[in-house]
């Protein structure tokens, strides 16, 4: 049985508050952004979808995902 | 365990013990006789007035043993690690996390600069009165004037307030920021009225979660030895020693995530993420409850699952790879409502 490594988004100074709204949605953008510059398939942009699922709610990612499909998503891509 | 188990099983004055250690994990047989469950003194009496001592005898222990230590596992796992307020309670309840304790100890260093004013205070206060009567001074003292005393009793009570305010001020930010990368991400999300938690470190794709809810056990239906309203189904296993960030929102109204142990109070606020971190100290099961006055049922069917069996982070691993054999009921409840989520997800 392989060890698992406790492993999580780490502290993020651009966002050092109690307040991580901004912080789930920021990575949740860079995770998108990464997708679009280096294409679906790249593996750097995998960790940026382990800090955004590690962030944010279910519900929320869910939400957005659909708003993306319908192309309603609010932030920058 | 069972030898010390016995021993008190056989003794029923004992529930009335005074001032047992209230967080030594040695003294696992004390935990019986603490009033934080008055209906385990309840049970000890009624055993020994049935006077069933065979119950423990040679025979008898030989052909129940398995049921038996079932038993004393489930008293003593489910309920020796009890971080839970107690009758009559007056200080804070056991810190577990270094947090707690500088809020502890932050309370106890303004109680000393507190009851020093106190008393002066009252002295005066006393004095004044004393010594202001018709007969005994017939011609109060008038004085309008003094440049000393005006001095000092300006000084001194601004330089209180700085005492004071220093390491409160230290400990507040020292909550506030978290500078430490945190091993794992909890995200608690708060509904009326129950609990989701998240655990998502390990996701794969959006879809898969290991997410449960945690109900708090009704009013008439807790087991024996279970906290009314403290207990819930599901308990949110994290390890111990190790720096947890928790992620606290709700989906509907606002809620509060509290546990007084882990000196922990995070509003929820709908839209927004409020993180805080603890670092659990001891092993245990901590209680709490909604802070946030969130609707009908938020003082009774909701005591949210704030609860952790905080255990090592391998334990954890096992868990998360499924192939734990976690010994208590509890446990394995916890495990399989993690299990049966992630799978169904």
């Amino acid at each position: 049985m392989a060890e698992i490594e406790l492993k999580t988004a780490p502290a993020d100074f651009r966002f050092p508050t109690t307040n991580q709204t901004r912080h789930c949605f920021t990575r949740y953008i860079e995770f998108h952004r990464c997708l679009a510059a280096k294409g679906e398939e790249s593996d750097e942009c995998v960790r940026f979808a382990k800090y955004y699922r590690s962030l944010c709610p279910g519900e929320w990612i869910e939400r957005w995902n659909e708003q993306r499909e319908n192309g309603s998503f609010p932030g920058p891509l | 365990m069972f030898l010390v188990a016995s021993l008190y099983f056989t003794r029923p004055k004992l529930d009335l013990a005074p001032a047992m250690p209230k967080d030594s994990h040695a003294f696992l047989g004390f935990w019986l006789v603490k009033p934080t469950q008055p209906a385990i003194p309840v049970f000890l009496n009624w055993e020994s007035k049935n006077k069933s001592l065979f119950f423990l005898g040679g025979a008898e222990q030989s052909k129940n043993e398995p049921n038996q230590m079932i038993v004393l596992e489930w008293l003593f796992l489910t309920i020796a690690p009890c971080d839970a307020a107690e009758p009559w309670q007056l200080g804070s309840q056991d810190a577990a996390t270094p947090m707690m304790q500088g809020i502890i100890d932050l309370h106890h260093d303004i109680f000393f600069f507190l009851i020093l004013i106190l008393v002066f205070v009252s002295r005066i206060l006393v004095r004044a009165l004393w010594h202001f009567h018709y007969q005994k001074n017939p011609i109060p003292q008038r004085i309008v004037h003094g440049t000393t005393i005006e001095i000092l009793r300006t000084i001194f009570p601004s330089i209180i307030p700085m005492f004071i305010a220093i390491p409160s001020f230290a400990l507040l930010y020292s909550m506030d920021e978290v500078v430490v990368d945190p091993a794992i991400t909890i995200k608690a999300i708060g509904h009326q009225w129950y609990r989701t938690y998240e655990y998502s470190d390990y996701n794969c794709s959006d879809e898969q979660s290991l997410t449960f809810d945690s109900y708090t056990i009704p009013e008439d239906d807790p087991e024996l030895g279970q906290s009314r309203l403290l207990e819930v189904d599901n308990r949110v296993v994290v390890p111990a020693k190790t720096h947890l960030r928790i992620i606290v929102t709700p989906a509907d109204v606002p809620h509060s995530w509290v546990v007084p142990s882990s000196g922990v109070k995070c509003d929820a606020v709908p839209g927004r993420l409020n993180q805080t971190s603890i670092l659990v100290q001891r092993e245990g099961v901590y209680y709490g409850q909604c802070s946030e006055i969130c609707g009908t049922n938020h003082a009774f069917t909701r005591a949210p699952g704030n609860i952790g069996r905080l255990l090592s982070p391998l334990w954890l691993s096992r868990t998360t790879q499924g192939a734990s054999h976690p010994r208590s009921k509890l446990l394995q409840r916890a495990a399989g409502a993690v299990w049966s989520r992630g799978a169904r997800q």
